[in-house]
């Protein structure tokens, strides 16, 4: 199982400035910006904020799944935020959230977003994957992590 | 249980069909004899000729022996005086359909404790109840609540644009950990599925899903794009008492409301009753008046006259003029399977709405297996179910339990608390587990916890 496609375009922040909710909401989408510059900070920052008001996206486990969908994207994109010390986030077990995954896809209802989604909470459903997560030394340790090319891939 | 049922009309024979297919023992009392042979014919009844007002026929339908006593004729008196009969004997429940609201000036108490009738039911109060309930669900097109209100289960039509279609059931439920919902059932065409992890949701499908109420916004956001609202504009046809009614409290949630009433007379008397609601002399069926009242922007239309071809006709012109929603009344039941093709989102019936009413109440907190709902269509089933107080179900994950083919626990009621349950989800003595299975299921569903 792995979490990014290879074809996908993903981004990795090894180590998160942010410390607030708000920050890392707005890290997270700064990174999508630079990956995808015609995308707008403010707009993207608002629909995933519009999102959390709905109710957190923190799954608990320190891992939350911030996502969109955003008209102007014509395919998918993924961004990966770890913050070593933790960041309020609201999560459903009032933990801090260590792992952040921001995924943001197209309006059209063509693409596999839900598919997409739950497989993303299937892999960081396995303790190993975040223990290795959190530990993991650097950008290639994560992405290989992520791409599912580690040992420990079960699938 | 012996159960007497007075009155053979469109409720009480919906609850003799319920009931005694719950395998309830059901007198049905009614003055029509014709009326009673044919019941008798169909349903699995004991029929007893004569009015319900007369001590001597109920005597003679056994009331002595009588627990459940449920009085729905058409008339207000009857019912009243066939429950306050019921008063000499050992009933234990009474239940009295009551139409005139006047009964209901100082809220439904009072006639029910001065006659010591334990529910009064109302079809029109019901309806009007019900559709207001689903007027706060955006996109909802059926909803039943469990467990006190603390969960729902909804139904939606899944339409081509919407995110959820196409994916997998599978992929639905490993949503769980982000999204607190359970897909429970699916109408395609006339069938009734239980899903299974490989089914994929189709446009046009009907998708019946668990969740609890503060969930609703962000799941409806997920799968269907948008978030319950209330509607801003809404369209009454029909000034009787349901439109009257709902007119009303729609005032109070700062909707804007049109209500369209054929009667001149009516609508002088509704301008004067209501504050805010435009009141609009005119049939529903003329474009031209919808137009003009612009029907394009209008969320909902609530066709609540008391002609089920006026509610019917209309609620397609509204909508063929741009109104995104209709709630449509309709009275016979002849109806119902044709209105999904037609292009009618919401059909319902006061008397099946009142009768449902009459059998959550029922119900409620009885034996081991309470029934709570019927899909629409009756093609699958919801029952509550209590976990036995054995060792051997203590902290069991769900997922040990042998469910049969085309069964499903779409939640679990522990106490105050309700979860929406995974296959790792562990059982507690005294859970109410919420299940929903389809027809052939139900066998397997009901010796579940024999050994």
């Amino acid at each position: 199982m792995n979490a990014i496609k290879k074809a996908e375009q993903a981004v990795i922040i090894p180590e998160l400035a942010a410390i607030t909710r708000k920050e890392v909401l707005q890290e997270l989408a700064a990174a999508a910006v630079k990956q995808r510059p015609e995308l707008e900070l403010e707009r993207l920052y608002a629909i995933l904020e519009d999102r959390e008001e709905l109710g957190s996206t923190g799954l608990g486990d320190g891992v939350a799944i911030p996502h969109g969908k955003v008209p102007e994207l014509n395919e998918m994109i993924l961004v990966f935020g770890r913050s070593t010390n933790g960041v309020p986030f609201a999560a459903q077990d009032g933990r801090p959230i260590h792992l952040f995954f921001l995924l943001l896809a197209p309006a059209a209802s063509s693409t596999p977003y839900l598919g997409r989604l739950a497989e993303l909470a299937r892999f960081l459903r396995d303790p190993q994957v975040r223990a290795r997560l959190l530990q993991a030394e650097n950008r290639e340790e994560l992405m290989s992590i992520l791409q599912g090319e580690d040992q420990g891939d079960h699938e | 249980m012996r159960i007497m049922i007075v009155g053979a009309g469109m409720v009480g024979r919906h609850l003799c069909e319920k009931l005694s297919g719950e395998g309830q023992e059901v007198v049905l009392v009614d003055s029509d004899e014709k009326k009673l042979r044919r019941l008798e014919r169909e349903l699995n009844v004991m029929p007893v000729h004569g009015t319900g007002a007369s001590p001597k026929v109920l005597e003679k339908a056994g009331i002595e022996r009588t627990e459940l006593f449920i009085a729905v004729t058409d008339s207000d008196e009857i019912n009243l005086i066939a429950c306050i009969i019921s008063r000499q004997y050992k009933v234990k429940t009474r239940i009295a359909r009551v139409r005139n609201k006047d009964f209901y000036a100082h809220g439904t108490s009072g006639v029910e404790e001065t006659l010591g009738i334990d529910l009064v039911i109302s079809p029109d109060l019901a309806m009007s109840e019900e559709i207001l309930r689903l007027t706060t669900l955006s996109q909802a097109v059926e909803v039943a609540e469990f467990g006190h209100g603390q969960v729902d289960m909804l139904g939606y039509v899944a339409k081509e644009e919407h995110p959820c279609v196409g994916s997998t059931l599978a992929d639905l439920r490993d949503l769980q950990d982000l999204y607190h919902f359970l897909v429970v059932a699916i109408t395609r065409g006339e069938k009734t599925i239980i899903p299974r992890g490989n089914d994929k949701v189709e446009p046009g499908d009907k998708l019946y899903l668990v969740a609890r109420r503060p969930d609703v916004p962000a799941v409806e956001h997920l799968l269907f794009a948008s978030t319950s609202r209330l509607p801003r504009k809404v369209f009454i046809i029909g000034g009787g008492p349901i439109g009257a009614m709902v007119a009303r409290q729609m005032e109070q949630l700062n909707i804007d409301v049109s209500l369209l009433e054929q009667d001149p007379a009516v609508c002088e008397t509704l301008a004067e009753q209501l504050d805010d609601t435009v009141v609009l002399n005119s049939d529903g069926l003329e474009a031209n008046d919808l137009l003009e009242e612009d029907i394009d922007q209008v969320d909902l239309v609530i066709a609540v006259t008391n002609s089920d071809t006026t509610n019917i006709l209309s609620s397609l012109l509204a909508k063929h003029h741009g109104a995104k929603k209709c709630i449509t009344l309709i009275s016979n039941p002849g109806f119902v399977p044709m209105l999904g093709k037609l292009g009618i989102d919401v059909p319902l019936s006061p008397r099946q709405v009142a009768a449902n009413m009459i059998l959550r109440y029922v119900r409620h907190g009885g034996g081991r297996i309470v029934s709570v709902a019927s899909l629409l269509g009756g093609e699958a089933e919801v029952v509550e179910m209590k976990v036995p107080d054995q060792d051997q179900f203590v902290d069991l994950p769900l997922k040990h339990l042998t469910f049969p083919h085309g069964s499903i626990v779409g939640a679990i009621i522990r106490g105050h608390q309700t979860i929406i349950p995974t296959g790792e989800t562990m059982l507690a003595p005294d859970d109410n587990l919420i299940i929903f299975f389809t027809s052939d299921a139900e066998q397997g569903v009901e010796s579940l916890f024999d050994k």
